[in-house]
């Protein structure tokens, strides 16, 4: 089963991501700082990585940045999860090294054909 | 008797013849020392008068008293014109001497005496029975000066007869020089006349040419007074004039100064109120940044909680975590229908509150229209299908630059419009190159000459009125319908649409439509911003 690491400070949203995640035969590894997360990254190895960009301590960009730089699992993939709000700052969110990213509001539904759609996975893959 | 005692002593004897003759003598020297006494009395007293009329009737008058007669009548000339004059005081100037004897007289220049009866006297007597009458030329050596005629003399008037000629030689000279006189007189009182004529006539002149410089001083003078009462009233009027263009001036002056003081109060006024609304305007960007961070704010703490609402009522519905009947699946898609609705609400709100602050934030991008299309199409789909909706594609690939997302946003709220106002039939989803004339395309930032693309949404719904089709893209309008009720919707989704696609997309959204038939809405934007 592969692992995945949610960095979300809310718990609704990490619930929420949690039952799709689990639904598609995911494991989920949730981190509610920024700090958790860098640290969980370097620790667990997931397969990929799921970025809130607003966090309590240091944000979603600087948290791929230092993963980045650590070396030591530096092509993970990371997908940020941006609000509307600052849709202005896409760029930035690249530009810190993730992978891709999606908006929210978080559709269980169809949150997971979307990452696999960013990551260029086939959803077959997958699929429970 | 006194000449007799004189001769007195001497005593002669004288004899009688002699003595007769002596006293004849005598009595004849006496009578002509009486006659000559009265020609000299005569004399003195012609002598006395002057001036030819004086002496003319003092000779007549004289004459008669003297010699007596029943009328003398004296005939004369002055410059070749006859005068008589008669003892009466009767003259008149003759043009030929009427009497015969008096002719006679004038031309032998010598006295004439007729003797005749004195038929035509009263007297009676013998002694004066007879009578003379005389023509006497008077003359100055051998100048005749005039002719005395006396009528009827007594007869005994005619021993005075041989002393008269001393007296009419003397008249004569008297009268020559008294005609003289007068003509010299007459001379120069005619000189005198004629002088005085000429004067008259030069005076006339004179009185004419002074006349006429009256009339002219007067005319001159009228003039003047006229044109004086004419200038007067004239100045009187300017003056007026002037007094009134003064007081014109005066108030405009006053006017121009209240107006200038009322512009400086405005000036104040207006630096006052530029002050008040620099502050106020810093205020107003205060407050505006606040509301943007307040939307901003309010946007994420908004949908994070309808997030979850959507998102667990949406597993439940469709049933991870177990089963659910139908009721509480129809509960759930309430749930979830209200918590979508109110979040494109949220979004709604938030994107035209960034419009109208001008703060929408834009990301343009290279993309291709048809992937997009099928994007929109996504969000839609699941309610075309559930509706039972036709979906027709009639979609080219097409190179784009613009903002991708706000292009996503359009045409997904037309699609959606388009699906919630049709009940049954199709919805069609096409693009093309716009179908306007050529050279039409407009030149874009990137130098390269841009063509405009028609994205499409037709449907076949209820469809709208043509006089409600400009409401359409008002603010929270919404158009009335049997589906008002039942379709969901903001009032914002169309307003919003046209104000992404004119100043987010720089193009436009037309709209045509039959009611009960279908609307086509399309956007039409430039291919490249």
């Amino acid at each position: 089963m592969k692992k995945v690491l949610v960095v979300e400070d809310n718990s609704d949203n990490l619930r929420l991501i949690t039952y799709a995640l689990r639904r598609y035969g995911y494991e989920v590894i949730a981190a509610e700082t920024g700090m958790k997360g860098v640290e969980l990254a370097i620790a667990e190895r997931p397969a990929f990585i799921i970025m809130d960009i607003n966090l309590p301590d240091i944000d979603g960009l600087e948290a791929t940045r230092r993963i980045r730089q650590s070396g030591a699992n530096g092509d993970i993939p990371i997908i940020a999860i941006t609000s509307n709000a600052m849709a202005g700052d896409m760029d930035h969110v690249l530009a810190a090294g993730c992978t891709g990213y999606f908006e929210k509001p978080i559709n269980p539904l169809t949150i997971i054909d979307k990452i696999h759609a960013l990551l260029g996975w086939s959803g077959n893959e997958v699929r429970p | 008797m006194q000449q007799e005692r004189v001769d007195m002593p001497e005593t002669v004897t004288i004899p009688a013849g002699k003595l007769v003759y002596l006293e004849e003598r005598a009595r004849k020297l006496a009578q002509e020392k009486s006659y000559l006494q009265l020609v000299m009395r005569l004399i003195n007293r012609v002598s006395s008068a002057s001036g030819l009329e004086d002496t003319v009737d003092c000779m007549m008058r004289n004459i008669l008293d003297v010699v007596g007669g029943t009328n003398i009548v004296l005939y004369y000339w002055i410059d070749g014109d006859i005068f008589s004059v008669d003892v009466y005081g009767t003259k008149s100037k003759l043009d030929a001497i009427d009497d015969e004897l008096v002719q006679k007289a004038e031309t032998t220049r010598e006295p004439i005496e007729v003797e005749h009866d004195f038929s035509d006297t009263q007297m009676t007597t013998l002694e004066f029975g007879k009578a003379y009458t005389w023509a006497y030329p008077l003359l100055v050596g051998n100048d005749l000066v005039g002719v005395l005629k006396m009528e009827s003399l007594h007869i005994g008037m005619r021993e005075l007869y041989e002393q008269l000629p001393t007296f009419f030689n003397y008249t004569a000279l008297v009268l020559r020089n008294e005609i003289l006189g007068h003509c010299r007189l007459k001379q120069a009182y005619d000189q005198l006349n004629e002088m005085n004529e000429e004067l008259e006539v030069e005076i006339g002149e004179r009185e004419l040419v002074e006349e006429e410089l009256r009339q002219s001083r007067d005319e001159l003078e009228k003039r003047v007074t006229e044109r004086t009462v004419e200038l007067k009233s004239q100045r009187v009027n300017q003056e007026e004039m002037i007094q009134q263009r003064t007081a014109e001036l005066l108030e405009r002056s006053r006017e121009l100064l209240d107006n200038q003081q009322a512009l400086m109060n405005i000036v104040d006024d207006l630096n006052q109120k530029t002050e008040e609304l620099g502050k106020a305007n810093s205020k107003l960007q205060d407050l505006d940044r606040l509301k943007s961070m307040f939307i901003a704010a309010m946007s994420h703490e908004l949908r994070t909680p309808l997030n979850s609402i959507i998102g667990f009522s949406s597993i439940l519905r469709d049933e991870w975590l177990g089963p659910v009947n139908p009721e509480q699946k129809e509960n759930l898609d309430t749930i979830q229908r209200s918590g979508k609705h109110l979040l494109s609400l949220i979004n709604d709100v938030i994107d035209v509150s960034k419009i109208e602050a001008g703060r929408i934030e834009t990301r343009f991008e290279e993309f291709d229209l048809f992937d997009l299309l099928t994007e929109a199409v996504q969000y839609v789909e699941k309610d075309l299908r559930d509706k039972g909706l036709e979906l027709y594609l009639k979609m080219e690939h097409h190179p784009l630059y613009s903002d991708r997302r706000r292009l996503l946003q359009c045409v997904i709220n037309l699609l959606s419009n388009a699906v919630k106002f049709t009940e049954q039939g199709e919805v069609t989803l096409s693009s093309a190159v716009a179908d306007i004339e050529q050279g039409a395309g407009e030149q874009c930032p990137s130098g390269l000459v841009s063509q405009q693309i028609d994205i499409s949404v037709a449907d076949s719904g209820i469809g709208i009125a043509e006089e409600d089709i400009t409401r359409l893209f008002q603010p929270f309008e919404r158009l009335e319908s049997h589906l008002r009720t039942t379709a969901p919707g903001t009032g914002l989704g169309l307003y919003l649409t046209r104000k992404l696609v004119v100043e987010v997309l720089r193009g436009d959204i037309l709209c045509k439509s039959k009611i009960g038939t279908g609307s086509t809405f399309t956007l039409r934007i430039p291919e490249r911003i």
